[in-house]
């Protein structure tokens, strides 16, 4: 009773009618200190920088809109040692957003009072609402900021270094960092991130989804971030790991790396422009990725990451660069597309401006060599704080995400009318390009074409100029259809088979038959994104068998196909088993969620624990299907 | 008649196989394993345990599998592996045979890697095969880094089974991180005239630069450093390669390797080298500032080496300094970490032979578990400490008892 009553403190839930389906809206104005759950049929609506607090828990259904008033400062910050999952499916994706965001949804017989959230309209705008921080016990770099020491932060891996968030204001609960790689943040999937960015009380911007410390057994896939006045992802150090990521429209850097990270990332779609008429990071688009290595530069863990199939589509009048480098970052890029650049494929940029010192600094390696460097080849450079003798720190430590090639590259990727005067000049020092040209050496191709016909995806539609008060022009993309054509069809290489990445033998973040935008994006809600080339939703879905007969004791497979049109199989989509209540004493089922793979088939094992029957249901997003089991002695 | 002629045979020959097996079961495995510890050919058994012991393994299990797998199946899995361990350090293989079922992730492949593991230690060669072979296939459907959690696990079963083209193969491909386990298992039976050949291989990853390869490579020394203790030359070699080694690792874990070898010394009666090494880990904690939530428990293990160690008056001493050090910092840490901050310091208590104040920690620490409203944290909390007294041989009084089945029972939402 006594948390209900904490429940019920903390929403306020109104009496009227929010613009979505008829869903009541519910007013978050107090910290979650009680495990909640969001459910599609509220409104949330965040008037401040709500922290869902150590121990607690946030569940959202699928479906659920959390839509916070339009400059009021509402925002999500997930403390170390809570947990969030956000529960959306392709058809029922979570939106984060603003009122401004909903007033745009279309009313119809089905929304009689307006909130269609597969409807909208992009606007120029950002900075409505605050962001979704998460924050774990990973391990980061941050021992330095502005030239400063930071508390007591080494620059050893120590375990036990911490940092305060920025943006956030509540000074107990903005803490991330610590010695756990494999921290667990919860999940996230299918989410939308919309119009945000706004700080209440500070001077700075948030960035669409911002990860301190994250662990690697925190899932997270399916996020987009449209529109946001700063960074579209942020990560600072931790392992986690990210698949199926769109940023689109954001005001600074769109994928941002620093202190430390050392997770993978597959299927990332960069689209630069804007959000807001306001200065080039804080409303016009930066950098397509900016990796910072450690703060400061020699300090350890320092970035080591690995990211395979990104389509990085730039804005060519005044974005910046394609990839910035700085303070040491190692990064691995393979099968991407890098087009439409405003400047450089690769750039040097030295160091982040927060007083960090470089490459080179201290001993580490220069930018240069970096590139040249093996994966496996550490440095043994670096002073010690904070202990009583001699320690070093070295290049490799706490890294594992490599497993071949150099330590920074660019290879098995195409480029495609990136017209700056320097835009290769880098990337030809650091062997990605041979004189602005391919380098075979690399699998790295060059299209020296600038017709659409010659383009690496299938196409693209530009709007009229937009050019900012301070002076930066923008064409913004207002129709893609991010499926590769010609060079980006086919790979020399894939990702490996590593139980996270996804073999996928072609440039970019998209297969040839599915844009995965498809149905849970603003970009599709919008009608940014061709979904004329679809691949294979899903339309029905069936068990190997409809009767399982097994002994008890022993275990039996079976498998569940997921079709879609024309029996396509559909793929990566999550197949849930909930064993009937009463039956649950009679069997067990190995895992209780799974994903589809490229046949469309996910396999699920059943063990017999008593005499009798049970059922099975599978689930995946509105199809159903029904297993009997029956267990013999 | 045919029919039950049929049946008659079918007994018969699945007699026969069963006898086979048997017999079969204890060969192929090297020398250090090649009988159970009883000597016998039986099958797996669980050892005698306290009753009490026993109340608090299933209770512990419970209360993890009362977590619900919905949101919270990853935190589930990992609960209820850390009570699979407990069961089999406690020599409960049976008991951790039927929690590991229980799992529903890729964690139960590595609970079955585990019980392999103990079955090829125990020279229970075919349940040890056979436990291998499951986690072979839990581990094909993990993803990422959880397949080679479970792979190592898999290939240090074969190195204890004496299959080596096995463990190599299962080890192949697993990364930089875990393969030092290998290593590590491989010490532990590494025959003498082979010292040398474990070194070198050491060696070699002693200076790879990498923070894991380190890591593991330094417990793979320790266990060198255990097993060639009573050779004093090839001990001191052993020990003084960590310590030129470690300058990669952080304090804490250096502090971690100094109390491995500290709680060796003490098992082959060596009180003075043991109390060496703590003072040496102890020199380490004093030059680090520490938030409180890792300080207490890391003296706590030093405490207990401490004690046993023969320096039984520092000991008591230090851990009374922690206890005021929770009760002045209590409040600056968040209420998640306070009862994992005091169980190692319940632990040093029952160590040092001081029954009732471990007991009253014990006590404290249940109610630290419950401060946090969230049933998540509340029952991680429970089952960890239920372990703890199961492990370290604490029976709770009428009193804890209730307390305890009271904090099982109120589990429910939220969590």
């Amino acid at each position: 009773m006594e948390n209900i009553t904490k429940i019920l403190c903390g929403v306020v839930v109104s009496l009227f009618i929010a613009g979505t389906a008829g869903a009541a809206t519910v007013k978050v104005t107090e910290n979650i200190s009680t495990s909640t759950t969001w459910t599609s049929d509220n409104v949330y609506r965040m008037e401040k920088q709500i922290f869902v607090l150590p121990g607690a828990t946030l569940t959202i259904e699928a479906g659920t809109v959390i839509a916070s008033t339009t400059g009021a400062g509402g925002s999500l910050a997930v403390a170390r040692g809570a947990k969030i999952f956000v529960n959306g499916t392709k058809d029922n994706p979570v939106i984060m957003t603003s009122t401004d965001d909903v007033a745009t949804w279309a009313k119809d017989a089905s929304h009689p009072s307006g909130g269609d959230p597969k409807t909208g309209k992009w606007r120029a705008g950002a900075n409505e609402w605050g962001n979704l921080t998460i924050m774990g016990k990973g391990l980061i770099s941050a021992s330095h900021f502005g030239g400063l020491q930071v508390g007591n932060n080494t620059k050893d891996p120590s375990g036990l270094n911490e940092k305060q968030m920025e943006g956030l204001t509540d000074p107990d609960f903005s803490l991330y960092g610590g010695k756990d790689d494999n921290d667990d943040s919860g999940s996230i999937s299918y989410l939308s991130l919309r119009y945000a960015g706004k700080v209440v009380g500070l001077g700075n911007e948030l960035n669409g989804l911002s990860l301190g410390g994250i662990g690697r057994e925190t899932d997270i896939s399916h996020v987009e971030i449209m529109n946001n006045v700063d960074d579209g992802i942020e990560i600072w150090g931790g392992t986690v790991n990210l698949k199926y990521i769109s940023i689109w429209n954001v005001g600074d850097d769109s994928f941002d790396i620093d202190q430390g990270w050392r997770g993978k990332a597959q299927f990332i779609l960069v689209v630069q422009g804007y959000s807001l008429d306001a200065k080039q990071g804080s409303g016009v688009g930066d950098n397509c990725f900016e990796t910072d290595g450690a703060e400061d530069s020699d300090a350890q863990p320092v970035t080591t990451s690995i990211i395979y199939n990104a389509t990085v589509i730039g804005n060519p009048i005044d974005g910046d660069h394609g990839t910035a480098w700085r303070d040491n970052a190692r990064v691995q890029y393979r099968n991407c597309i890098f087009m439409d650049l405003g400047e450089r494929l690769v750039k040097n940029d030295g160091n982040d401006g927060d007083g960090a010192n470089g490459y080179g600094f201290n001993g580490t390696l220069s930018f240069e060599d970096t590139w040249k460097t093996d994966y496996t080849v550490t440095s043994n450079i670096n002073p010690c704080i904070g202990c009583n003798e001699g320690e070093f720190n070295h290049a490799k430590t706490l890294y594992t995400t490599q497993t071949s090639g150099k330590l920074a590259e660019i290879t098995d990727s195409v480029f495609f009318r990136n017209l700056h005067t320097d835009a290769y000049s880098e990337s030809d020092t650091v062997g990605v390009t041979l004189s602005g040209g391919s380098n075979p050496d690399k699998n790295n191709v060059v299209i020296s074409g600038s017709d659409s016909s010659d383009a690496p995806i299938v196409s693209i539609t530009r709007g009229a100029l937009f050019t900012s008060s301070e002076g930066k022009g923008v064409l913004p993309i207002i129709s893609l259809d991010p499926l590769p054509a010609n060079e980006a069809l086919t790979s020399a290489g894939m990702a490996p088979d590593d139980g996270f990445f996804t073999p996928a033998q072609y440039r970019g973040a998209f297969s040839a038959t599915d844009n995965w935008l498809d149905g849970w994006t603003a970009s599709d809600a919008y009608g940014m994104t061709s979904t004329s080339s679809d691949g294979c939703d899903p339309e029905s879905m069936a068990s190997s068998t409809k009767v399982l007969k097994i002994s008890n004791g022993d275990s039996g497979d079976v498998t569940v196909s997921v079709v879609g049109k024309d029996a396509c199989p559909s793929e990566g989509v999550t197949v849930e088993a909930n064993i009937r209540k009463q039956h649950a004493k009679r069997i067990e089922i190995s895992p209780v969620s799974a994903e589809t793979d490229a046949n469309g088939n996910a396999v699920f094992t059943i063990t017999g624990k008593k005499k009798g029957s049970a059922k099975v249901t599978f689930e995946a997003e509105d199809l159903k299907t029904v297993l009997k089991v029956k267990v013999k002695k | 008649m045919v029919e039950k002629l049929q049946c008659i045979i079918s007994l018969l020959v699945g007699f026969t196989v069963f006898l086979f097996t048997n017999s079969c079961s204890k060969q192929g495995t090297i020398n250090n394993f090649v009988q159970n510890e009883s000597g016998t050919t039986g099958s797996l058994t669980d050892k005698p345990l306290a009753s009490y012991q026993n109340r608090l393994l299933g209770l512990a299990f419970e209360t993890a599998a009362a977590i619900p797998a919905k949101p919270h199946i990853k935190d589930r899995s990992r609960a209820q592996e850390k009570v699979v361990s407990a069961a089999l350090e406690l020599d409960q293989p049976l008991q951790a045979l039927s929690f590991i079922e229980k799992i529903d992730n890729w964690r139960r492949g590595s609970g079955y890697g585990d019980l392999a593991l103990y079955c090829a230690k125990h020279g229970f060669t075919d349940e040890a095969q056979q436990y291998v072979n499951l986690a072979i296939q839990v581990s094909e459907s993990a993803a990422d880094w959880r397949r080679d959690h479970i792979r190592v696990k898999i290939a240090n079963t074969y190195v204890l089974l004496g299959q080596n083209q096995e463990a190599d193969q299962h080890g192949t491909g697993v990364a930089d991180a875990e393969r030092g386990k290998i290593a590590a298992v491989k010490a532990t039976i590494a025959d003498k005239d082979a010292f040398d050949e474990h070194m070198n291989a050491l060696e070699a990853l002693l200076v790879s630069n990498n923070y894991d390869i380190v890591d593991n490579a330094l417990q793979a020394c320790a266990q060198l450093f255990h097993r060639f203790y009573d050779d004093t030359v090839r001990r001191s070699l052993v020990e003084e390669k960590m310590k030129t080694s470690w300058e990669k690792l952080p304090i804490f874990r250096r502090v971690e390797c100094l109390t491995d070898l500290a709680g060796f010394a003490l098992d082959h009666g060596d009180q003075a080298k043991s109390l060496a090494l703590v003072n040496e880990a102890q020199t380490f904690m004093d030059g680090v500032q520490w938030r409180p939530e890792h300080r207490i428990p890391l003296t706590s293990k030093l405490v207990r080496l401490r004690f046993g160690a023969g320096d039984e008056q520092k000991a008591r001493t230090d851990a009374d300094i922690l206890l005021a050090l929770f009760d002045a910092e209590r409040n600056k840490m968040v209420n998640i970490d306070r009862a994992g901050a005091l169980r190692p310091l319940a632990e040093a208590y029952q160590s040092m032979g001081n029954m009732a104040t471990a007991l009253a920690v014990y006590k404290r620490i249940v109610e630290e578990g419950i401060e946090n409203p969230n049933s998540r944290p509340r029952a991680e909390d429970l089952a960890d400490t239920c372990i703890s007294m199961a492990l370290h041989e604490v029976g709770p009084d009428d009193e804890l008892w209730h307390r305890i089945h009271q904090i099982h029972d109120g589990l429910g939402d939220p969590w």
